[in-house]
């Protein structure tokens, strides 16, 4: 493979102005994914292990606060974000308005969550969900997230031509959403919550928001634009695009008290919650209706594509049948809730970064990723590991839920039946993680190749056992 | 769909009515909630929820920042909805008055470790045992609870014994609780949200009859 180490395409000049930003919001993503990664491993295995790391840094809470934090507002956000930033300028035919700004933004952000990990770990953690961080340093991370969406936004208004296609919708509604979505609820969880149960609504409407209003329209853009473009087969009943947008808009952000289910509030709030969640599987559909192809892709962007949107299929589906009350009377509390949410953080959001990272880094970077066995790997590790962690919260999670509200088994049995599926969480997890250890290892031989043109060339050697490419 | 106006206003409507249902209108109705005051059997006024003591209320930030709520809910599900009631977590549902000193509340969204919503009542008289949160394991052997040995300070015994050391009955060495660890046990020991409310009755049991 290393005589097509260097691919052909150029740059369009316009182009050219998204390589910067691009290329470090994903590389940002990519050691944020890490990190998480390892504190998620970690949070993991304190549940089947209670007795390890002793420590006050490493409570299961702080462990899981400051991983879901760096794997949202880190990996997924800054990964979505990248793919859009291209997305935009390549769409539209027209320049970054001010590429600085955005690389600015992500070095701001990537400081305050740099700061953010040791605080949440220290005790920090505001106690609210998904909004651990200190006041300070979410206004930061806003603050950047705005220097990056602006010049997204910019793009999409100076549109060079004729009309948007579905990916630049989604892109301006999920930055646009995100933007409103945090601030509000910076404002109404952390600067000035209100009253008692009224921070949890409004921690449930960010956390609702961030997943249903940002990150799956930022996945659901690079799915539309990569997905048609990886397998040659074009978006089926394209008239049906528009309407799975403005149905993903209308009730993305009513399911802020999906979580509360039998909760201290209001019933109403329940109610409508419900609905919109099982109202949102309109999208789902739709979405699948319009993206479903054939199977037996050979790329990896490819594979990456469908597992995202078969991840966004069973995972919508799934978040409408727990909220049902019946499902979640026995659901509810259960690790069930946690595979659903982990299989459509990994499996969907990431799934539809990688399937972008794997087309674009190419292109950005103007040479392939130089291993095929170690992409490979990514994708059948990522798979595997993903099947096995949400195969175990979803089955254990189940039995869970059953013991807990149909018979009288005390807490400890029920725990004890538990523990070998929490094992095999922790073991589907670290599977993952070494999936995405193989990714960062082929980007890491990709920049050893251009830092070390010499090194580069054995590493070629010894790793494909191919005769290297002349160097230039 | 190719009017960028048009886009924008969409998005922009969509998620403020969002807002206003869901963040604006709770907080109408939530927001002026008041403790409730009902005079006892003893002709005396009692406040729900009861004003905590100030070292519950500095347990209470210690249960924070461990982040306890990732294993352990408070919030009783109503008895059509769940086994909350009948596994004795509580006599009646968490309503939302019940949360009005709590800042943040910490609902929890997991059960991998029992609710605590009122905790305190299954205590009873007895204090809160504080080698539960050094080694949950030496109380409960099965537990699956991590426990706190941090909050503890472990000792080589040299002269006298300290007063407030936990009676582990180990020769040589003796664990003092820090005053978080104090702190922490007087918030658990002080759950407690079992009051009859007007908009929580409590159930009638059938054997009153």
């Amino acid at each position: 493979m290393s005589d097509s180490a260097k691919t052909a395409t150029t740059l369009e000049p316009h182009e050219q102005t998204a390589r910067g930003p691009v290329l470090y919001l994903l590389a940002g993503g990519l050691a944020w994914l890490l990190i998480g990664l390892v504190l998620t491993c970690l949070a993991s295995l304190k549940l089947h292990a209670p007795g390890c790391l002793p420590f006050a840094w490493a409570t299961t809470g702080r462990l899981q606060a400051a991983a879901s934090n760096v794997l949202l507002l880190g990996a997924a956000a800054q990964g979505g974000l990248g793919i859009a930033l291209w997305l935009v300028a390549h769409l539209g035919k027209t320049p970054l308005a001010c590429w600085g700004s955005a690389v600015l933004g992500t070095a701001v952000w990537n400081l305050a969550l740099t700061a953010g990990v040791p605080a949440l770990l220290l005790g920090g953690s505001t106690g609210i969900p998904g909004m651990e961080l200190p006041a300070s340093l979410g206004v930061i991370i806003f603050v950047g997230y705005l220097l990056v969406a602006a010049n997204g936004v910019a793009a999409i208004a100076n549109c060079q031509r004729g009309g948007y296609v579905p990916a630049q919708w989604f892109i301006l509604g999920g930055v646009l959403w995100f933007a409103w979505i945090y601030a509000t609820s910076l404002v109404t969880t952390v600067i000035f919550p209100g009253r008692g149960i009224l921070t949890a609504l409004s921690a449930g409407w960010f956390t609702q928001g961030t997943f249903w209003l940002f990150l799956a329209p930022l996945a659901l853009a690079a799915l539309y634009h990569f997905l048609p473009e990886v397998t040659c087969s074009p978006v089926r009943s394209p008239e049906l695009s528009p309407l799975a947008f403005w149905s993903l808009a209308l009730f993305g952000g009513w399911t802020a008290a999906a979580g509360l289910v039998g909760g201290p509030v209001p019933a109403w709030l329940i109610t409508i919650s419900v609905a919109a969640s099982v109202l949102l599987v309109i999208p789902v559909v739709l979405v699948t209706v319009n993206l479903l192809s054939a199977f037996g892709l050979g790329s990896t962007a490819g594979k990456f594509g469908q597992l995202s949107l078969f991840a966004f299929l069973f995972g919508g589906v799934g978040k409408a049948v727990t909220s049902l009350r019946c499902a979640n009377e026995l659901l509810h509390f259960t690790r069930f809730e946690v595979a659903l949410n982990e299989l459509l953080l990994f499996g969907f959001v990431l799934g539809a970064v990688f399937a972008g990272a794997y087309v674009l880094i190419p292109k950005l970077v103007g040479r392939r990723l130089p291993n095929c066995g170690l992409a490979n790997a990514h994708v059948a590790l990522s798979a595997l590991g993903l099947a096995m962690a949400v195969a175990a919260y979803a089955i254990g999670g189940w039995k869970q839920g059953w013991a807990l509200n149909y018979t009288s088994a005390d807490l400890l049995s029920i725990n004890a039946e538990l523990k070998p599926f929490l094992r095999l969480h922790t073991a589907g997890l670290a599977v993952f993680l070494l999936g995405q250890v193989a990714f960062a290892a082929n980007v890491l031989l990709l920049v050893a190749g251009f830092v070390l043109p010499a090194g580069r060339t054995l590493v070629t050697e010894v790793i494909t056992g191919s005769a290297p490419a002349p160097a230039k | 769909m190719n009017h960028g106006p048009l886009l924008f206003f969409g998005v922009l409507a969509t998620l403020a009515a969002s807002w206003l249902g869901l963040v604006a209108v709770p907080r109408q109705q939530l927001g002026t909630l008041d403790a409730d005051l009902s005079t006892n059997a003893a002709n005396v006024v009692v406040t729900h929820p009861p004003a905590r003591s100030g070292e519950a209320a500095q347990g209470h930030a210690v249960y924070v920042s461990l982040g306890c709520a990732a294993c352990h809910t408070q919030q009783v599900r109503p008895e059509n909805g769940g086994s909350d009631v009948a596994r004795g977590w509580g006599v009646r549902r968490s309503v939302a008055r019940d949360y009005l000193r709590d800042e943040p509340v910490q609902l929890g969204a997991s059960r991998l470790g029992p609710d605590l919503a009122n905790f305190g009542d299954r205590l009873g008289t007895n204090a809160f045992n504080l080698v539960r949160l050094f080694n949950p394991r030496l109380v409960v052997t099965k537990s699956t609870c991590e426990g706190a040995p941090y909050l503890f300070e472990v000792r080589t015994l040299t002269g006298e014994p300290s007063a407030a050391a936990l009676a582990l009955g180990e020769p040589g060495r003796e664990v003092v609780p820090k005053p978080a660890a104090r702190q922490l046990a007087a918030y658990l020991a002080s759950l407690s949200s079992g009051a009859e409310l007007p908009e929580a009755p409590l159930p009638v049991k059938e054997e009153a009859k």
